[in-house]
């Protein structure tokens, strides 16, 4: 064959697979549009989390307050009459993991339509660029400020106030101690940097001075971090630190003899009560902060939405599963919040959905266990109710909700 | 002098996962990664029948120990024998493995929360020359002294222990001398097991009982090991008090982000001065 023969031969080869790759892509297009036309009947919810690894208690109540409300949603009509079918992808409580699970979900899958992104800041800022890049409507428990960026985020929704919001209570008490100068504890990860930045700002416009330390978070014993925060002779200290780092910064906290300084624990301590955690000097002179929302209120007070929250979800037994309701009712409430933001949108693109948020003000009708006033607007995607200040030692639950016994 | 005593307890928590380490390699010539989960387990043991159930303390330690010892046996029959002799450390690898399904059982039983871990006072603060310490600190440095002590004494003073250290230098040999090397093998996990299980109640005072901080344990323990020089006690006693002081000061003065940097430092700055640690034997070779 001479050589321009055989230079043609090869470009109609070349040709003829390019074509037969793009009928089968085609064909790939048409049924992969034929599935999602079929799953567009159902409203898909995917759950970023790891259900196994450091965080998997905090996930897994994350997941039964979600499939608490996908049941009570779905025995009303779903979402926008769309029945909801929840996905759960194991991060193993580390982002880059969450960041390939989600890639690959994404490339396998139809576009979900709302997404649970994830219960430490770090797996969130991991995974938002994908998800606004992809335009999904997202919502999650994780506090740290730079979540709450409508510009660089405009499809995430916070389900707690961040940082700033909650701790906004925390300069009126450190006024009334008369504190000159504020010790603060928290980890070295987004989460402490986070509640660092927010305490620091909050003292500075109280005019109070701040020491900072931040600590290893793998770190066995936190004794040394904490006597360094103390070396700088704080009138009081704030310390936070999540699952097992609550455990060792207030076991340092009893070492050092700290007890008598008064202390402010951070939105970490919410998931456990501290005095479940540690006793004695421990939690002395402690105060930790409470969702407004779950305040012990008698049953005679729940709307309908939180009765089925704690009826169904077991706090009103004798050993609930979990000792508080908070973790589960911020997934049940961002569910549910998801269903009423589709019914005012009548639609449930993420852009619409986007819209109906962003002039979304709370009301009673609502029944949000959470936040229960909260509002949204385009330059705050965060509800911001602030949290109340509840003595650690004589705190209690009762039926998931937080009351003191003092 | 707070600074010094908290140093001090952590480092006394690697140098026992460096013993450890020392156990299996002398008598088995294997490193077992999965000590330090071992030790976790241990912790999980002691949570659950002193502090859970109110068993008697001394009880809750036996069978600590006991669950440990039988774990190791079973770690050694089915991860490390089938593997002998295949060479390019398959058996350090299968301890990782043991290691992962350790950590995987404890999530499964007790979940992956931290479980508080306190007995007999050992939550009881002591004001020594200025600092503050617990006394289940102090417990921890006691006993990874005398365990160095008592393993060093059973190495140099006995004859099993001299067998050991003769398989540790060359297997064959010592097999044709009429040492029983699959024998020490086992010994050496099931020792190094009820170590591990009869430890792990008093590291959970410090650590809390967890089970993701068994890898933080066995990473230190490992430099602990080797800074000292590997089949060494005096030298993990060493390499670890000295990484959990190095530790604990730049924890302090420099941050937290510079601790652990700190005890790589340390450790690369050993290894490039003395590649055999400071207690490591140096072994001739005929060329």
């Amino acid at each position: 064959m001479s050589r321009g023969l055989r230079g043609a031969a090869v470009a109609l080869l070349v040709t003829a697979a390019a074509a037969v790759a793009g009928c089968g892509n085609s064909l790939d297009d048409s049924s992969s549009s034929s599935s999602k036309s079929q799953s567009s009947k159902e409203f898909s919810f995917v759950v970023v989390g790891g259900t196994t690894g450091p965080f998997a208690t905090n996930v897994a109540q994350v997941l039964d307050g979600a499939r608490l409300a996908t049941d009570y949603l779905n025995a009303n009509g779903g979402i926008d009459g769309r029945r909801i079918k929840m996905t759960v992808l194991n991060s193993q409580g580390d982002p880059a993991t969450a960041v390939s699970v989600l890639q690959k979900y994404l490339a396998g899958n139809p576009k979900p339509d709302a997404v649970y992104a994830g219960v430490t800041s770090t797996e969130t800022l991991a995974i938002l660029p994908m998800l606004t890049r992809e335009k999904v409507f997202s919502f999650s428990n994780t506090n740290n400020p730079q979540l709450n960026d409508p510009k660089k985020w405009p499809y995430h929704f916070g389900g707690v106030p961040t940082a700033i919001g909650q701790l906004a209570g925390l300069a009126d008490e450190l006024k009334k101690l008369g504190a000159k100068r504020l010790g603060v504890l928290v980890p070295n990860d987004a989460f402490g940097k986070g509640e660092a930045e927010t305490v620091a700002a909050t003292a500075k416009e109280a005019g109070i001075a701040v020491s900072t330390r931040t600590y290893d978070p793998a770190a066995v014993d936190l004794t040394v971090p904490y006597d360094a925060v103390l070396s700088k002779k704080p009138d009081a200290m704030f310390i936070d630190g999540a699952d097992v780092q609550e455990a060792r910064v207030l076991s340092a906290r009893a070492k050092i003899g700290a007890a008598k300084l008064p202390t402010f624990g951070g939105s970490g301590f919410t998931t456990k009560p501290p005095n479940q955690v540690a006793k004695g000097a421990a939690v002395e002179n402690l105060k930790i902060p409470v969702e407004a929302g779950l305040r012990y209120e008698p049953p005679s007070d729940w709307s309908a939405a939180k009765a089925e929250l704690i009826r169904k979800g077991g706090f009103d037994k004798p050993d609930p599963k979990y000792p508080s309701a908070y973790i589960p009712a911020i997934a049940f409430d961002g569910l549910r919040l998801t269903a009423i933001l589709a019914g005012k949108a009548k639609s449930t693109d993420a852009d619409a959905l986007k819209g109906a948020a962003e002039s979304f003000t709370a009301t009673a009708a609502d029944q949000l266990v959470t936040q229960p006033q909260r509002s949204f607007s385009a330059e705050n995607h965060f509800p911001d109710t602030p949290f109340a200040w509840i003595p650690a030692a004589t705190e209690s639950l009762d039926s998931g909700m937080f009351r003191t016994d003092s | 002098m707070t600074v010094v005593y908290a140093g001090l307890s952590t480092g006394a928590i690697y140098a026992l996962v460096a013993i450890g380490y020392n156990i299996t390699l002398v008598t088995g010539s294997v490193l077992n990664f999965a000590f330090a989960n071992i030790v976790m387990l241990g912790g999980f043991i002691g949570y659950w029948t002193f502090v859970a159930h109110d068993w008697p303390v001394i009880l809750g330690f036996v069978a600590a120990a006991i669950v440990g010892g039988a774990v190791g046996a079973v770690e050694e029959r089915i991860a490390i024998r089938p593997l002998r002799g295949l060479g390019a450390h398959t058996e350090l690898i299968t301890t990782v493995g043991v290691a992962t399904a350790i950590t995987g059982v404890l999530v499964l039983i007790w979940g992956s929360d931290p479980h508080q871990v306190d007995f007999a006072g050992s939550g009881d603060v002591l004001s020594v020359l200025g600092g503050r310490l617990r006394v289940g600190d102090l417990a921890l440095i006691l006993v990874a002294l005398l365990l160095a002590t008592a393993f060093y004494q059973w190495t140099r003073r006995t004859q099993h222990g001299l067998a050991s250290l003769a398989q540790s230098e060359d297997r064959e040999a010592a097999m044709l001398r009429g040492v029983n090397v699959r024998r020490f093998s086992l010994l050496g996990f099931v020792v190094a097991g009820a170590i591990a299980g009869l430890m792990g109640p008093l590291v959970a005072t410090v650590t809390t009982a967890s089970a993701f901080t068994s890898l933080v344990l066995a990473v230190k323990g490992f430099i602990a090991l080797t800074i000292g020089g590997v089949g060494s006690q005096t030298g993990a006693l060493t390499g670890g008090l000295l990484i959990g002081l190095a530790e604990a000061a730049s924890n302090y003065y420099l941050g937290s982000s510079v601790g652990n940097v700190a005890v790589f430092v340390v450790f690369l700055v050993v290894v490039l001065a003395r590649p055999d640690g400071f207690f490591g034997t140096k072994l001739a070779r005929t060329v």
